[in-house]
């Protein structure tokens, strides 16, 4: 089965090799939550919920101790892969080393694009759990992650879209599913600024050669563009919803 | 919004072919008299204005970025709607965390008792500060605080106790200090509380609410926590911290085998460090205070209204204040308090009233 027809160009799911999937978005999905949103990117289903910021409560006044200038941390990711979000039902033991290195990304991330000073001895809890895995989980992943700091109102400097690419007989796909991704083909992630094409994250996976490695990053940060179209338009109407519900 | 004389709108860079979507949701907001006119919406990253000459100011919500060939930007950092006052720029966000300001009224739990202070959770950034030298003793009694009183504080304020206060002042680092130096503050006992939208518990005078004919009084706090609990008539309940210091007592007298053990000084101890008797104090207090009774049915079916009532303001988006909830309460007598947790009564109840409860808030 050919990831790519040679007949008609088009790939499995029949996008073209410079289309991304369809992206929708639920705000305020998690009551609980001070901003949470359910990302849609094709098949792979995100629930983004943000805590905070709440006090990190590792200051003691009552010492009277000079506060210790520590890392600014300020926000604290976590990435986690459903056991049913599979095709298979898997239950890890453990911790998932994957997931870990990609909350890492995330925090990496997010920690360009916010104000650390302005959240002295607070953090902020952001949480990506993966309901439906159908590839680019990590790209969905910090494009859901930034939509749900938006919701909970705080402040970041610019929006932080993820895209991933793969190459198929020489041919750049972007925004890679879970088909592609099967095929232990070159693949990469990008965490992308879209306005200034800042790439503040790059995943890799699977051996390639370094030749690609340019029309793969090509192919990657042309998906976050036009991520970034989609994503900018759904959070101005959402915002435009909810300020006129509530002028009225 | 005043339109403001001299004002500089700064195009995104059109390259994406964003242009062409601005006019088409002009063209919607046209015929919808109530949406937001399209160029107050900001999203993080948008230019709001060019700031070369150095005229504007980054409110909240909105910061100041430096470009290369002396230029300057003022830009958006959170997602809502732009507002101008003289030169701050602001961006107000469509939600967020409470942020305190002097002289809010505030609903809080204490989550830890320090040394010289307790640590109170108000949903804000951070944990509030309420020091000892901010109370008012139980008895009224005016004095500076000794030793003996950092020993008693267990018994004035333990963790989990719910404290109605004021905010004093704010710290250098964003902490709020409260103080509950009046009868009208102090520990909450016996109500309910329940958290709303910061932003719907505007700041202003009516937070303290007593509905007298329904028995019933609300505290409001801006942090979004309200405490609905029966009027002092009704319970006879003395105000501030005397309220707790006598629920504890009638606890105890109730259940005589659970001492309290959690008081860093027995009572002995503080005598030797020359604190007043405690227990003397208290003789003249009624001998069986009727803090501990519990209000009647009637109460507490107002109680659940109002609850009920203030989650659908809440819901709705609607500002929760004394004459919001009043008109809500009063459309929603045709039922009993709890059928208004099913959605579709609520949702017919404020429809109902939703043209008043807009009158009463001209928002714009």
């Amino acid at each position: 089965m050919d990831l790519v027809s040679s007949f008609t160009g088009l790939r499995l799911d029949g996008r073209r090799e410079n289309e991304i999937r369809d992206i929708r978005c639920q705000f305020g999905v998690a009551k609980e939550a001070d901003g949470s949103v359910l990302f849609e990117q094709g098949n792979t289903k995100i629930l983004a919920t943000v805590y905070g910021p709440f006090d990190s409560g590792d200051n003691d006044d009552d010492d009277g101790d000079l506060a210790v200038l520590e890392d600014p941390t300020a926000i604290e990711c976590e990435f986690k892969l459903s056991a049913f979000s599979q095709q298979d039902r898997r239950t890890r033991q453990g911790e998932d080393p994957r997931s870990e290195e990609y909350a890492e990304y995330m925090e990496t991330c997010y920690r360009v694009i916010m104000f650390p000073h302005k959240n002295a001895s607070s953090i902020v809890r952001l949480s990506c759990q993966v309901l439906q895995a159908d590839g680019g989980h990590l790209a969905a992943a910090l494009t859901a992650g930034t939509l749900a700091l938006i919701d909970a109102g705080i402040p970041v400097k610019d929006l932080i879209v993820g895209c991933s690419a793969t190459v198929v007989e020489g041919k750049p796909l972007m925004d890679v599913s879970s088909q592609e991704d099967l095929q232990r083909l070159p693949q990469i992630t990008v965490g992308v600024i879209p306005r200034n094409q800042e790439i503040i994250v790059m995943d890799t996976k699977n051996r390639f050669h370094k030749d690609l490695l340019a029309p793969l990053l090509d192919a990657a940060v042309k998906g976050c563009t036009q991520t970034f179209q989609v994503i900018e338009k759904i959070v101005r109407d959402h915002v435009r919803k909810a300020a006129g519900a509530m002028s009225s | 919004m005043a339109a403001v004389s001299g004002e500089v709108m700064v195009q995104r860079s059109a390259a994406d072919g964003s242009q062409n979507d601005d006019v088409e949701m002009r063209e919607v907001h046209i015929s919808k008299p109530n949406t937001v006119r399209n160029d107050q919406i900001y999203i993080p990253g948008d230019i709001i204005l060019d700031n070369t000459e150095g005229q504007w100011m980054d409110g909240h919500g909105s910061y100041y970025s430096v470009l290369p060939g002396n230029h300057s930007e003022i830009i958006a950092s959170v997602a809502g709607l732009r507002q101008i006052f003289t030169r701050v720029v602001v961006v107000d966000p469509l939600k967020s965390r409470y942020s305190g300001e002097i002289g809010d009224i505030v609903v809080g739990r204490i989550i830890q008792v320090g040394r010289k202070s307790w640590t109170v959770d108000v949903g804000a950034q951070r944990h509030a500060v309420l020091n000892l030298g901010a109370i008012n003793l139980p008895g009224g009694e005016l004095r500076r605080k000794t030793e003996a009183d950092i020993g008693f504080m267990r018994r004035y304020l333990q963790e989990g106790d719910l404290v109605s206060a004021e905010v004093q002042k704010q710290g250098a680092d964003s902490q709020l200090l409260l103080h509950t130096r009046s009868l009208r503050y102090g520990r909450l006992v016996q109500g309910m509380l329940l958290h709303v939208q910061p932003r719907l518990t505007k700041r202003g005078k009516g937070h303290f609410v007593s509905y007298e004919t329904f028995g019933v009084q609300l505290i409001i706090g801006v942090n979004g926590a309200v405490w609905i609990a029966p009027t002092q008539k009704q319970m006879n309940v003395p105000l501030g911290l005397d309220a707790g210091e006598q629920q504890r007592r009638v606890q105890q007298e109730d259940y005589p085998e659970e001492e309290e053990i959690t008081l860093c000084i027995t009572e002995e101890d503080a005598k030797k460090f020359g604190a007043k008797d405690k227990s003397k104090e208290h003789t003249t207090l009624p001998q069986k205070p009727a803090g501990s009774s519990i209000a009647s049915l009637e109460v507490r079916k107002c109680m659940a209204r109002i609850k009920n009532c203030v989650e659908i303001l809440n819901r709705e988006q609607v500002p929760i204040h004394r004459e919001s909830i009043r008109i809500l309460y009063d459309a929603s007598r045709r039922y009993e308090p709890k059928e208004l947790l099913i959605p579709s009564v609520a949702k017919e109840v404020f429809e109902s009233v939703r043209q008043d409860l807009r009158e009463q808030n001209p928002t714009a």
